[in-house]
């Protein structure tokens, strides 16, 4: 059999330190969603430590994502534009009516890029909260200091930590239903293997709109 | 405005079966409180604090009361008063240590109606706590304690975790030098654990001083027989010698062979929010011989690790003259 990447038939998707980047925030995120929840349903742990050193890990990475996508990367290739919303449209109206085929998306459809902007509020602002929330508690580089802030901003502060972090749940419970389902497979590989095979990238993405780094 | 010195009301349960409780802890779940002497329960109710729906007076249960010997040591009810173990000949011939501590609970009318079980159950005296401000330990999102203006001259030096309250009990320090076991029984069954695990810190649990689950009753200590007649020292310090709570207080349980000391285990309290066990000065004591020189060394070692709040550290000085104390000290 011959090899994908010399014969042409890979196409590269994800590069290594991006799907680095997905398992460590992963990881990162799980950690945080065990040490934040598992003490509520009544298992007592220590989770202090481990959830606010995830929570810098998660913040550090983010932002090495952040400068990543807007220097070396294509930033727009994540941002929805007019065709995503046109072609999503048609998606929805086909699905009751229309028989002509659904538009094809780009590197990432109009859900991937909806989805993306939807957990980028919400880790940003967990980010933001839980940062200020580091103020609360001792750590080895600082001693805690809650007067910081006003008793009111740091209700508010808990209030929007408790709430983003139950969006972050329901986003991932989301986001791992659409990464088990197999019409979507194709896409879940690539984030083990960087590539997909140029059959599915042809039978799903519009081939114009997006040009694979290796093809351009 | 809270008004204080009136409780709000609740039903009150005083069942005379250990069975008769545990139904009743079953049917209220979190809104039911369970009682012993009443000390700690009857403050918390009176500044309405704790508004439980229905408390239940475990006062009236008889097999919950009583010390008496067994073959693997002996085995105190929870519900036995603090004046009954400072007074009992087993307890007083062979684990000494124990009825000391209980003898500075408190006041001698405290000490009548006081158990045991409750004595080590009790809440933090942390004043802030107390008062009823929402701090981490009330569910709340602060400590205001630890904090560049707080009063925390009793508080803790070590193992604290956003709060920073102290567990306050003194049999507690006596039970984990002698390696207790307590007794916790529900509906469901029974457990035993060691008097170390009874107590968790705020790490594990922010608004627990102990371990004891809800549905759950502390029905009996047991002490195992390895250290009776053991050399023991306990020793309080205090603001004031009666009916105050230990700024930290010292427990020690030492088998001396031929001058040398052979085993130990000594505990502070009121410097963590579990009753400390100093288990690295035991390593470095065990095999010397009994010595000021050693119970010096000993002392000094206590303290490693501390770190004091604004205004504990003189904490520091006097647990380490407490642990000298206790090694340099201790008697058959």
């Amino acid at each position: 059999m011959s090899d994908p990447h010399t014969s042409g038939k890979a196409v590269p998707r994800h590069d290594l330190i991006d799907r680095l980047y997905h398992w460590v925030m992963a990881a990162a995120v799980f950690i945080l969603m065990g040490t934040a929840f598992l003490p509520k349903f009544g298992i007592k742990f220590e989770w202090l430590t481990a959830h606010w050193i995830s929570g810098i890990v998660l913040g550090v990475i983010v932002v090495l994502h952040i400068f990543r996508a807007i220097i070396w990367q294509n930033f727009m290739a994540m941002v929805p534009d007019g065709k995503d919303i046109v072609g999503a449209w048609r998606t929805l109206v086909g699905a009751f009516a229309d028989t002509r085929a659904p538009a094809k998306p780009g590197k990432y459809n109009v859900a991937q890029k909806f989805y993306h902007l939807g957990i980028a509020i919400v880790i940003l602002t967990l980010m933001g909260t839980g940062g200020a929330m580091l103020f609360k508690i001792d750590t080895p580089f600082w001693k805690r200091n809650p007067y910081v802030l006003t008793d009111e901003q740091w209700g508010l502060i808990y209030t929007v930590h408790g709430f983003a972090a139950m969006g972050i749940v329901a986003m991932i419970m989301i986001h791992i239903y659409f990464a088990l389902r197999p019409d979507e497979w194709h896409l879940t590989r690539t984030m083990f293997r960087g590539w997909m095979t140029r059959k599915e990238y042809e039978s799903h993405h519009d081939t114009l709109r997006w040009v694979p780094d290796t093809e351009k | 405005m809270i008004v204080r010195d009136i409780m709000a009301d609740f039903e009150l349960y005083q069942p005379t079966q250990l069975k008769d409780a545990f139904a009743l802890l079953d049917q209220y779940g979190k809104d039911a409180w369970k009682m012993g002497g009443g000390y700690d329960s009857l403050s918390w109710f009176k500044e309405r604090h704790k508004q439980p729906k229905a408390v239940i007076d475990l006062g009236g249960i008889a097999e919950m009361k009583g010390i008496s010997e067994t073959a693997d040591g002996v085995t105190i009810g929870a519900l036995t008063t603090l004046t009954e173990i400072e007074n009992d000949p087993i307890i007083k011939g062979k684990y000494r240590v124990l009825a000391e501590a209980a003898a500075k609970v408190a006041s001698p009318q405290i000490r009548n109606a006081g158990t045991v079980g409750g004595n080590v159950s009790q809440d933090a005296r942390c004043l802030y706590y107390r008062y009823g401000l929402p701090c981490y330990r009330a569910g709340g999102n602060t400590c205001f304690a630890d904090t560049p203006e707080g009063v925390n001259r009793e508080h803790a030096l070590f193992e604290s975790d956003r709060c920073v309250a102290v567990s306050p009990s003194d049999t507690a320090v006596a039970l984990v030098a002698l390696d207790a076991k307590y007794v916790l029984r529900s509906s469901k069954g029974e457990r035993i654990v060691s008097a170390e695990d009874f107590f968790v810190g705020p790490k594990v649990d922010i608004m627990h001083l102990t371990s004891t689950r809800p549905e759950e009753i502390l029905v009996a200590i047991n002490i195992p027989k390895k250290w009776a007649g053991s050399a023991f020292y306990f020793e309080k310090v205090a603001d004031r010698n009666t009916w105050d709570f230990a700024l930290v207080n010292v427990a020690s349980a030492i088998v001396v062979k031929n001058g040398v000391i052979e085993d130990c285990r000594i505990v502070c309290n009121g410097v963590s929010a579990v009753p400390r066990r100093l288990t690295a000065v035991e390593s470095i004591v065990k095999g010397k011989p009994m010595s000021e020189e050693i119970a010096k060394l000993a002392g000094q070692s206590s303290t490693r690790g501390a770190r004091p709040l604004n205004y504990n550290g003189f904490k520091i000085p006097l647990m380490a003259n407490l642990v000298t104390r206790a090694i340099r000290d201790a008697k058959v």
